[in-house]
């Protein structure tokens, strides 16, 4: 277990049901200052899930989750908006404000937290845009930028307020092989020029194993596999091996569980 | 039967925590603390978008809607020989009820849908959770400006209804079907009182407005962030505005008159 100094979000303990269903059960977290750490597993494993806990915006049935040595769900209203300036996060659905444009989108959160002036703002906006290569795309709406245009701009808006932690949701997804290059390299790149702190949801395992530092994999409410991507590549436990080796069929089954498929397709029943 | 109770039961308490978080939504929407300077200017453009956007439709409904009061109140007081009357009659009728519940109505099916499909957007999208996440209130960002907005423009766009409606009644009335001028606007300025008939329809505009901005936005609030879900929500906005703004007249007009 790393100390206070070393980790910029703790998670212990963490129990968290939704419905009936359990997603976390009892799973602990460190996530190193400085670093990228992927959470990885298969799709409805609670992924999302663990960076809305994070940003407090879910509640744990039981556990801490504490960020920069606080227990994030136990801070006040305006606490809690405070600490999460120090946040940034990348949905997946980019969640650009559709009714701004893509300087004013970037410029929001200055705007809203700041009294810097209007060429301060207009300055700071720009360097971020340059950053994600979009200072050309200042003027167009959200409807006018492609998925990975988007995506880019939602992570200059991310970063605009020099967050401590940078969290992205699924950042690959649905992205054409030069936007995910494009977007792969500027997350290392950040985390490494702003000094950030990064949590990496995603199930592109090729493409995560590039830029992590540290890799989490969970399954079924556990941690079933952590360590370096190579240390992750040599695992050999069986759901370890399935996930990162991609193998349809293993410890977690490709197909929802059904009565036997001949049964289904001619009707026969058992007598 | 046990299961029977159980399931009503089940509905019964569903039915108390919708109402709950409706009444706390709003308690929390009421105390937000304002920002003036950066509230203002979001205001503003709400009112612009409730408001002014919904001004078409207010007036043309209000032109005709006075036009066929003036029509059927001439045909039916000329039987009596009361049609210099019928002044009274179109102002009475549009100021204490038509001019409140019509613009209501109106405002739910136009301003009030809009804003539950906007929010509801909003929230299918994770705008406003990305808005939490930068440390921005949602509830002050988003819901704050849009109810005051609504509060605001309700009883005003009831006033310019029931001027607009009282003009409907004076085109056909005086233009079209001969009642003198001299009488029409005579004897409606004898008989319409500012506090019992002007102030009563603009206290229950302010009502209305309060209660169908409310329902709306949080019906776009509270949506399942779905298309289906917003579509839902959406004629939920209407249904339930319709129904408190009729419901609510009858109660704000026997309270009024002195019923109660």
């Amino acid at each position: 277990m790393l100390n206070h100094n070393e980790t910029l979000v703790t998670i212990r303990n963490l129990t968290f049901y939704r419905g009936d269903r359990k997603i976390f059960d009892n799973v602990n977290f460190d996530i190193q200052r400085g670093k990228i750490t992927a959470v990885m597993g298969p799709s409805g494993t609670g992924k999302t899930t663990l960076l809305r806990l994070i940003g407090a915006q879910l509640y744990p049935d039981a556990g801490t989750v504490e960020f920069d040595g606080k227990n994030i769900h136990q801070l006040s209203q305006k606490e809690l908006y405070k600490a999460r300036q120090s946040m940034g996060m990348l949905f997946q659905s980019s969640a650009l404000f559709t009714n701004l444009n893509t300087f004013e989108n970037v410029a929001f959160p200055l705007r809203e937290h700041t009294k810097l002036a209007e060429e301060l703002i207009r300055d700071i906006v720009l360097l971020k845009l340059q950053a994600v290569g979009l200072r050309g795309a200042r003027d167009l709406m959200p409807s006018e930028l492609s998925g990975g245009m988007a995506r880019r701009a939602a992570l200059a808006r991310a970063i605009v307020l020099d967050p401590q932690l940078i969290m992205y949701d699924e950042p690959f997804t649905g992205q054409d092989p030069i936007a995910m290059g494009v977007i792969l390299n500027l997350i290392r790149r950040l985390n490494d020029a702003l000094g950030m702190t990064s949590i990496l949801v995603s199930h592109d395992v090729a493409e995560v194993a590039q830029i992590a530092d540290y890799i989490y994999l969970i399954a079924d409410g556990k941690i079933i596999g952590q360590g370096s991507p190579a240390e992750m590549a040599n695992n050999k436990a069986p759901q370890v091996l399935q996930f990162m080796q991609g193998l349809p069929d293993g410890v977690v089954p490709f197909h929802y569980p059904a009565i036997n498929y001949a049964q289904d397709l001619y009707g026969e029943t058992s007598e | 039967m046990i299961n029977h109770i159980r399931t009503w039961g089940r509905y019964g308490i569903n039915i108390c925590a919708d109402l709950g978080e409706f009444g706390l939504f709003l308690i929390q929407t009421l105390f937000r603390k304002p920002k003036t300077i950066k509230s203002f200017p979001l205001l503003i453009n709400e009112l612009y978008s409730i408001g002014v956007l919904s001004l078409v439709i207010i007036i043309v409904s209000a032109l005709f809607i006075g036009m066929v009061v003036g029509l059927q109140g001439y045909n039916t007081l000329n039987k009596f020989g009361a049609s210099q009357e019928l002044g009274n009659l179109v102002a009475l009728s549009v100021v204490r009820e038509l001019g409140p519940v019509v613009t209501a109505l109106l405002f739910a099916g136009r301003a009030g849908s809009a804003l539950t499909a906007e929010i509801g957007l909003m929230k299918a999208t994770e705008q406003l959770a990305s808005m939490e996440m930068m440390g921005v209130d949602p509830l002050w960002r988003v819901i704050s400006p849009r109810f005051w907005a609504g509060f605001i423009a309700m009883p005003l766009l009831a006033l310019i209804f029931s001027a607009l409606a009282i003009f409907g009644g004076y085109l056909v009335g005086v233009l079209w079907l001969g009642v003198d001028t001299g009488s029409f606007w005579g004897n409606m300025q004898a008989s319409v009182e500012f506090h019992e008939d002007i102030l009563n329809g603009v206290i229950k505009s302010i009502v209305f407005g309060l209660v169908c901005t409310w329902i709306a936005v949080y019906q776009g609030y509270s949506c399942v962030p779905t298309s289906e879900g917003i579509s839902r929500s959406t004629t939920r906005t209407v249904v339930y505005s319709s129904l408190a703004v009729l419901g609510l007249d009858f109660v704000l007009t026997a309270i009024m008159l002195g019923g109660w």
